[in-house]
């Protein structure tokens, strides 16, 4: 039978506060269904950078343009051996191509390659666009996986932007 | 020199630099809301401490124990680390041994292999210790 189990879910605006929340409730939810402490740790570290990279991106595109619609999902759950990680936002369609490239970027490197790739944004502040660039390398380092993305547009200006992340329960 | 104490929370690591006892710790979870705000006097004051063994010539076999004691830190975290170890190797190419501990929880293989990528990454030596933290 097909495990299919959502630990967490939530939808609205995400401030400080409610990640802080999101962060302690699913600290506490891995320790209850999460045997294995390695796979606690490597959950635990993926999604603090997942919210994290919502809010700085929600943060951005506040200060970008006012009206920006906050709406913002977060699941995580866990399916046939994996547990999934699934975030979606507004994003407006003139930031989507250079979201589209970095992740395809980051997807295309091997794993030494992204370590390389890590390395040189940590050093020098002028390559990667912003913190998003390093948190999404992270996301893909410690995840393991290919990072997993759609866009749906919603108008002339915004598209909703879903962001998946895959961690293989061992 | 006057030591600094920062105690820690839940977003921000206590900072602990004893410099009488040549003992300095950096340890919990960092993820400040302005990382930027909570490192630049961590920073500063490493920069005051080498001026300080400047002035201060070291004495012969005496050398700085600097502890990484992370839970976990967020990537622009990762940024301002980057700083004080560059800092830090600085003293020990200019003035006195400088042996980097990084301990981590015994299940966080990530913060094992972020021990190794940054003692990789400056040529230099870390001792790595697996604890329980948590």
């Amino acid at each position: 039978m097909r495990e299919n189990n959502v630990l967490l879910a939530f939808t609205g605006e995400f401030d400080m506060k409610i990640i802080n929340a999101l962060i302690t409730s699913v600290k506490l939810k891995l320790v209850e269904v999460e045997e294995a402490a390695r796979i606690q740790k490597k959950v635990y570290n993926v999604m603090v950078d997942c919210l994290e990279t919502i809010f700085h991106s929600y943060e951005t595109a506040q200060r970008k343009n006012a009206s920006y619609n906050s709406f913002s999902i977060f699941t995580l759950s866990r399916d046939a051996g994996f547990y999934y990680l699934i975030s979606g936002n507004y994003i407006f369609n003139d930031t989507m191509e250079a979201r589209k490239k970095q992740i395809d970027k980051i997807n295309a490197l091997n794993t030494d390659g992204k370590k390389a790739l890590f390395r040189d944004y940590i050093v020098d502040d002028t390559i990667a666009d912003q913190d998003s660039d390093l948190a999404m390398l992270n996301i893909a380092i410690k995840s393991g996986n290919v990072l997993g993305y759609e866009f749906k547009k919603v108008d002339a200006n915004n598209s909703f932007y879903i962001f998946q992340v895959k961690i293989k329960i061992l | 020199m006057t030591s600094l104490v920062i105690e820690g929370t839940d977003l921000t690591p206590s900072i602990n630099f004893q410099p009488e006892k040549m003992d300095f710790e950096i340890s919990g979870e960092s993820r400040p809301e302005n990382v930027r705000k909570f490192y630049e006097p961590v920073m500063e004051w490493i920069d005051n401490y080498k001026l300080f063994l400047e002035a201060n010539k070291p004495k012969q076999g005496e050398k700085l124990v600097f502890k990484f004691k992370f839970q976990y830190f967020n990537s622009t975290s990762a940024k301002f680390l980057t700083s004080v170890i560059a800092k830090l190797d600085a003293i020990r190419q200019d003035l006195l041994p400088v042996e980097i501990e990084w301990y981590y929880d015994s299940p966080d293989i990530d913060m094992k292999n972020s021990g190794e990528e940054f003692s990789k990454m400056f040529a230099m030596p870390f001792r790595l210790f697996s604890i329980e933290l948590m």
